[in-house]
């Protein structure tokens, strides 16, 4: 018997659809967690242990997860804001790479004695605006030609990839410690390091929040971003109304590749301390892009996304110390990570089941999906 | 680490679970087995011994059935094991360098670890861990930073390379040999160095022609450059790092694979020639032996077959006695010190005398060779 799911858009929710259907979908998560768990021959309960004390437990664990979650928020705002406009920037690897090169080549440029304010401000701006001049390598074609972006930024990735791997491997760039047996980066001097705030953790997660909460202002609350949306929803109409697609794209790109640029200032300054390819190769850009679709593009939505997939993340050894497979960990993992955020679909929509005779009835469907049940 | 690893790594990760899933089922179904009482006989053993105590945590960046570099730290770890009765060992994989690599580090320190080792380029991810836990040991592969607890470690491949290079000069035909490597830069020239000494012992007309491919694993890429070379006429291919193309390639085209520590000889058997292996346990069990007695000392080793860390992988069919008399003469050379390959004149393939005669290259300064290639390398190192 063939019958319908129906599709319904809620409307306006309270906060218990807001909180309850994501808890819900976590609970249901560690519900199907705790059977692989169990077929793997696993202590689900243990397991669950384990994971919320390595990442949320307590402020030495929670600092841990911050850290990881730093340059997530900033790829994942990146990617969020060329969204708003439906401009798609894949190019975030990139132009962290860029970041990261830009950064250290002030950090090791500039005297060491340089205060530590002055030296983090210049790595910051250098470092966001080669990330920016990247992102504009895709732009200008996109503006003018419309060359398609999701290539051209996907294609930078390995030109940029390429760049940095040459000035470490390939040469004997100004980046490369001529003393190290392996290949890799020239320390930075201490003034070039990001400040720790506890442990790990150091202040590119301020710099991450603070652009989140401005990115969210200038999207909402500035005509600048009204445009950056109405652009998106309708690039016609938008021109229509006398707005300049050409240069906000430009500018939207740009933006974007600083973004994504800082997150690489904030590794190499914060994390890594030196530019070293293998440490930054860790696919941080394509990550950000998980999460600003999971935020649906809202930059206050790229915080949680991130700290959340971080947590889940940061427990991967501590995991596979107790006894758990790496597969199984990364199954669970991904599991967890996959149901709550397509729980994030209930909480907009409602799905029941109509009989076909029936589904005439009501209020229009958003969209109705065939099934045969 | 590069962008395109995942997706082969991963379909591999699977293969072995499905594997490893079959293998269990075959086990339960095949009844109980005269082996397992064995085992648990030993562990009781075991747990009466004095190395309960100590804690040995290794962290590998790959896969540990990757048959390659992460297997072979994982198969000298369970040489550890092995040798210390009882000894509290495990492993955790697929850590990345980085943020993730400092977390493992830190969790092996939190669970208590006496020691942990470090296989990959890990230098900067454990530096601050071991900096703050100076009661804890570590052993990182290719560091280099001094640290009062630290150990760092890097194998004299050309000991190996220099055998597989015999092999390989011997079994060519066309007199080209191709020797497709991930980046340049010293360990990596050293060894084709050492190798192109071993083909040209043998077999002064051949050439090695060197290709770069600016990747650690990346198969479609390797295989590219494998039928690059194989249509340019080469006959053997030996590689660094690296994927199984180079077997399949070589199959196809009637050649020779040389492998990188790994025993790959069940797989494409007619094209298997030699490899070298590593065996790092040497190094291990004299660390913790001087941690056991209180003599821990930090800084460099450095060591190939006279200290242990370099073996062979069975060689293949068509490897000929005399070439095997060949090796067991130039391994024994080595072992005395009768047999110096680095001994001058050496000419760098620019034509410059790099190593004067009556001169070499002490086993102590290797580690920092070579920013140059020998004669007989076609290929050059990336300038800069």
């Amino acid at each position: 018997m063939r019958n319908r799911l129906r599709v319904m858009p809620r409307g306006v929710t309270g906060p218990e659809v807001r909180f309850g259907v994501p808890l819900g979908a976590l609970a249901f998560a560690l519900l199907l967690g705790a059977i692989i768990l169990a077929f793997a021959g696993n202590d689900p309960i243990e397991a669950y242990r384990t994971m919320f004390d390595s990442s949320l437990n307590g402020w030495k664990a929670q600092s841990r997860t911050l850290a990881l979650a730093t340059p997530l928020i900033l790829t994942g705002l990146a990617a969020a804001v060329a969204f708003q406009m439906r401009v798609y920037n894949i190019g975030g690897e990139g132009q962290l790479y860029l970041g990261a090169i830009g950064a250290s080549w002030v950090g090791l440029a500039l005297p060491a004695s340089t205060p530590t304010p002055l030296m983090l401000s210049a790595m910051l701006i250098v470092g966001a605006l080669a990330g920016a001049c990247w992102a504009l390598l895709a732009a200008i074609p996109k503006a003018y030609f419309n060359a398609d972006e999701i290539i051209t930024t996907l294609m930078l990735n390995f030109i940029a990839l390429s760049l940095m791997n040459w000035l470490i491997f390939g040469s004997r760039s100004f980046w490369r410690d001529p003393r190290r047996p392996v290949p890799g980066g020239k320390r930075l001097p201490e003034s070039a390091i990001m400040p720790s705030i506890s442990g790990r953790l150091h202040i590119g997660i301020i710099i991450a929040i603070v652009a989140a909460i401005f990115l969210w202002w200038l999207l909402r609350k500035t005509s600048w971003g009204f445009q950056i949306r109405t652009i998106g929803d309708s690039p016609r109409a938008a021109r229509y109304a006398g707005m300049s697609v050409r240069r906000k794209t430009m500018a939207v790109l740009a933006l974007s590749g600083a973004l994504a640029a800082i997150a690489g200032v904030s590794e190499v300054s914060g994390v890594t301390k030196g530019l070293e390819p293998i440490a930054l190769t860790s696919n941080i850009g394509f990550t950000g892009i998980i999460v600003a679709v999971v935020a649906r593009s809202n930059p206050l939505g790229v915080v949680p996304v991130s700290i959340f997939l971080a947590a889940i993340a940061t427990s991967g050894s501590r995991l596979q110390s107790i006894g758990i497979d790496v597969e199984v960990v990364f199954l669970l993992q991904g599991l967890i990570f996959l149901t709550v955020t397509a729980g994030e679909f209930f909480v907009t929509n409602t799905v029941s089941l109509a009989h076909p005779d029936t589904s005439a009835t009501g209020s229009p469907p958003t969209s109705e999906i065939k099934a045969a049940i | 680490m590069p962008l395109m690893q995942k997706s082969p790594r991963t379909h591999f990760r699977l293969l072995t679970a499905l594997l490893l899933t079959l293998s269990v089922i075959a086990a339960a179904c095949g009844g109980s087995d005269p082996s397992t009482t064995e085992a648990s006989t030993e562990i009781d053993q075991a747990a009466a011994d004095d190395y309960s105590d100590f804690k040995v945590v290794m962290i590998l960046d790959g896969s540990a059935e990757d048959g390659g570099w992460n297997t072979t730290h994982l198969r000298s770890g369970r040489k550890v094991e092995a040798n210390f009765p009882g000894i509290d060992f495990s492993f955790v994989e697929e850590i990345e360098p980085g943020q993730p690599a400092t977390n493992a580090f830190q969790d092996a320190v939190d669970a208590g670890a006496n020691l942990v080792i470090g296989t990959t380029f890990y230098q900067f991810d454990m530096i601050d861990v071991a900096a703050e836990n100076p009661d804890v040991y570590f052993l990182t592969w290719s560091g280099f930073e001094p640290q009062p607890n630290v150990g760092h470690f890097s194998q004299a491949s050309e000991d190996g390379r220099y055998m597989d290079g015999i092999v390989a000069g011997s079994l060519t035909k066309s007199n080209i040999i191709g020797y497709p490597v991930g980046f340049s830069f010293e360990e990596v020239n050293r060894a084709l160095n050492a190798f192109t000494l071993g083909v040209r012992e043998v077999n002064p007309d051949a050439e090695v022609r060197a290709v770069y491919l600016n990747t650690w694993f990346d198969p479609a890429i390797e295989q590219q450059a494998a039928e690059a070379l194989a249509n340019a006429g080469a006959d053997v291919i030996a590689h660094e790092v690296g994927s199984q193309v180079y077997a399949t390639v070589m199959a196809q085209n009637d050649g020779y694979v040389i492998g990188y520590t790994n025993d790959w000889s069940d797989f494409e058997p007619e094209a298997w020639a030699s490899s070298l292996l590593f065996d790092w346990s040497t190094y291990y069990i004299e660390q913790i032996d001087a941690i056991l007695a209180g003599e821990f000392e930090a800084g460099m080793s450095y060591g190939g077959l006279k200290e242990g860390w370099i073996e062979f992988a069975p060689y293949g069919p068509d490897v000929t006695q005399e070439t095997l008399d060949l090796i067991d003469e130039r391994v024994a050379g080595i072992l005395d010190g009768t047999f110096d390959m680095f001994a001058g004149p050496i000419k760098d393939n620019q034509g410059n005398i790099v190593v004067a005669e009556g001169e070499t290259i002490a086993f102590g300064d290797r580690s920092a060779c070579c920013q140059w290639l020998v004669e007989g390398i076609v290929g050059e190192i990336p300038a800069g």
